[in-house]
């Protein structure tokens, strides 16, 4: 078994002073170029596994190593996160007052590009997702699905080898959601991004190759498809 | 795009909001330039007085609450003139008569050898000799209707107009010069001088000689610049701290406008602010965008609240019982302060929401409602 890209045992992490254990000793190993569904319950605590694993959260216990990063140990975080992870939230959580293409800037700016480099480096993501004839709409000229597109273009902005993804097709219709699985399917296949994804959607967890059930804060099984 | 775009575009989403704050702190910024305009004026027109002639410095009455209210007994001044490294002392004798309808008209009493150096321009005629002859300034004799030849009723005397002359200095212009024991003769005051200009050796420090001039003749103060001139003149004390207090106020007033709309459009985007950070911004970037976002504020603000303030002063000047007495002075430092105060205000106004929106982690700010 090759080396794990993303490594966790006995995490712990509590909210409400201690009282609610949100993740509860979880173990899971993902390997370079893997395609994880997470699935479970809503609680279960798979936002809060992405989240810890996107640096966004500290643990309370446990290790936690992503991309030879110990998150525990490290101190730069910012730049973990810029360098290493894309993130689709579970709401597009685009900038409302910018346009797709400036959206997706935002996310290069600590990188050593100049701006028409920038810019260039934005257009091609948009035109990757499918949306480069809209660089101009802002998020509120957009449907549910093209948000969704160009919140993926953004977590793509730095060519991440590892992409994080909380229910990308949650309030998707199916045709849409579909659109946007082959998206990150396409990454997968071509780029050889590990992508970890979480959702309820089975037609999701049929494409990956890794399906992780979760209850209660704690995987509780793993399943390996291709 | 860039950092400063970003900036610029997160402005203008609120427009009404940022423009109502722009015009809040411009009011403040133009307070600070037209109250500074006003003080520097005064200053200039006092450090001109003082130096009026080729002198280092005046001399007047220690303790007078006004320079107007100074008396010097003629009869000081061989002392001061004896305390070495002192060149030249000139007794002058400053009077507001009334003349005519006007009741603030400036006579000086003066060596009338001296007037030249001091900086008049004569136009018509000849200086006064002894005895009852006056040169007016060009705005006197304008008001007063009279030229060269004429002769005008001053403090009750009738003195015969030898000359006009032209200055920069606006109540040498509305005044006129006469010999000091004319002027002397006129007030009824014999033997008394209001101050004296001195003039020190090439070879000597005028602080020096000004500080033994205060030894040797301690009924005497001696005021080389505007600073110094608070010793005499209460009013010009009271003016300076006022502005200087209003100008706190203005500021303090604008500053917590900006912190109001800084706080205010911090919170509001504090997911986008945790969205950020979650794509990879570190703290210190978003620091910068947010102050960057009020500097700019109150950067606009500081041009229009210096156009504003100089436009007021203009206004102010434009009135005629002020034209005479006022002329304001634009120097750099007035707008240097207004810059320093806008930066100042932009900063402190955007410190505290900038510091909390950082300290957040990602994850607070992403869940902020
Ligand atoms: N910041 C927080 N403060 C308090 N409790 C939290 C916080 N974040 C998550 N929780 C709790 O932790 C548990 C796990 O939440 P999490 O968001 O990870 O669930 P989830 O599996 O993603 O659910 P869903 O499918 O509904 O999105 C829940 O009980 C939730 O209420
Ligand atoms: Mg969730």
């Amino acid at each position: 078994m090759s080396e794990a890209v993303i490594h966790l045992q006995g995490v712990v992490k509590t909210f409400e002073q201690g009282r609610l254990r949100a993740l509860d000793g979880v173990d899971l190993d993902i390997e370079a170029g893997d395609f994880v569904a997470i699935m479970g319950p809503s609680g279960c605590g798979k936002s809060t596994l992405l989240n810890t694993i996107a640096s966004l959260d500290s643990i309370d216990a446990g290790e936690l190593r992503v991309a030879g990063h110990d998150l525990r140990a490290e101190h730069h975080l910012d730049n973990f996160r810029a360098q290493e992870i894309g993130l689709v939230f579970q709401l597009d959580n685009l900038l409302p007052s910018f346009t797709a293409r400036e959206n997706v800037e935002t996310a290069m700016f600590g990188s050593s590009k100049s701006r028409s480099e920038r810019k260039a480096a934005a257009m091609e993501l948009l035109e990757f997702v499918g949306m480069g004839d809209r660089q101009h709409a802002r998020p509120a000229e957009l449907s549910g699905g093209e948000r969704q597109r160009v919140a993926v273009a953004r977590a793509l902005a730095n060519r991440p080898p590892i992409l994080l993804a909380d229910e990308p097709t949650g309030r998707l219709d199916s045709q849409t959601s579909e659109r946007v699985l082959d998206l990150l399917e396409s990454l997968h296949h071509e780029a050889g991004t590990t992508l970890v994804v979480v959702t309820h959607d089975p037609r999701v967890a049929a494409r990956a190759h890794h399906t992780v059930q979760m209850l209660d804060g704690k995987v509780t099984s793993e399943q390996f498809t291709h | 795009m860039t950092l400063a775009v970003m900036v610029i575009k997160n402005l203008l989403r609120q427009q009404m909001r940022t423009l109502l704050t722009v015009i809040g702190i411009t009011v403040g910024i133009a307070t600070v330039v037209a109250l500074g305009s006003i003080t520097a004026g005064l200053a200039s027109t006092a450090d001109a007085f003082v130096s009026a002639g080729g002198a280092q410095f005046i001399i007047a009455q220690k303790g007078a609450a006004d320079l107007s209210f100074s008396r010097l007994e003629e009869s000081i001044l061989p002392r001061v003139a004896a305390v070495p490294g002192v060149q030249e002392v000139q007794g002058v004798q400053l009077e507001i008569v009334r003349v005519g309808s006007n009741p603030f008209f400036f006579l000086g009493g003066v060596n009338p050898q001296t007037l030249e150096s001091q900086g008049l321009k004569v136009l018509t005629g000849r200086i006064p000799r002894e005895g009852d002859e006056v040169i007016l300034g060009v705005d006197a004799a304008a008001d007063l209707g009279v030229s060269t030849g004429d002769s005008v009723e001053l403090g009750g005397q009738s003195l015969l107009v030898v000359g006009t002359y032209d200055s920069d200095v606006v109540w040498q212009r509305g005044g006129g010069f006469a010999p000091l024991s004319t002027v002397q003769r006129i007030v009824n005051r014999p033997g008394i001088v209001t101050l004296a200009y001195v003039t020190v050796e090439k070879t000597s420090s005028p602080d020096l000689v000004a500080k033994e001039i205060q030894q040797a003749v301690p009924e005497v103060v001696t005021i080389a610049d505007s600073s110094e001139y608070g010793q005499v003149d209460q009013g010009f004390t009271l003016i300076s701290a006022a502005s200087t207090a209003i100008s706190i106020l203005a500021v303090v007033i604008g500053g917590i406008g900006v912190m109001n709309t800084m706080v205010m459009a911090i919170f509001e985007r504090t997911r986008e602010i945790g969205v950020l950070r979650a794509i990879g911004w570190p703290p210190g970037r978003v620091l910068r965008m947010i102050l960057a976002e009020s500097v700019v504020l109150c950067l606009i603000a500081m041009l229009a609240g210096s156009l504003l303030g100089v436009a007021m002063v203009r206004m102010i000047t434009f009135l005629p019982t002020i034209s005479g007495l006022l002329v304001p002075a634009y120097p750099p430092q007035v707008f240097l302060r207004a810059l320093g105060v806008a930066l100042l205000v932009g900063l402190l106004g955007a410190i505290y929401p900038a510091i909390r929106a950082t300290r957040l982690t990602p994850m607070e700010a992403l869940r902020y409602e």
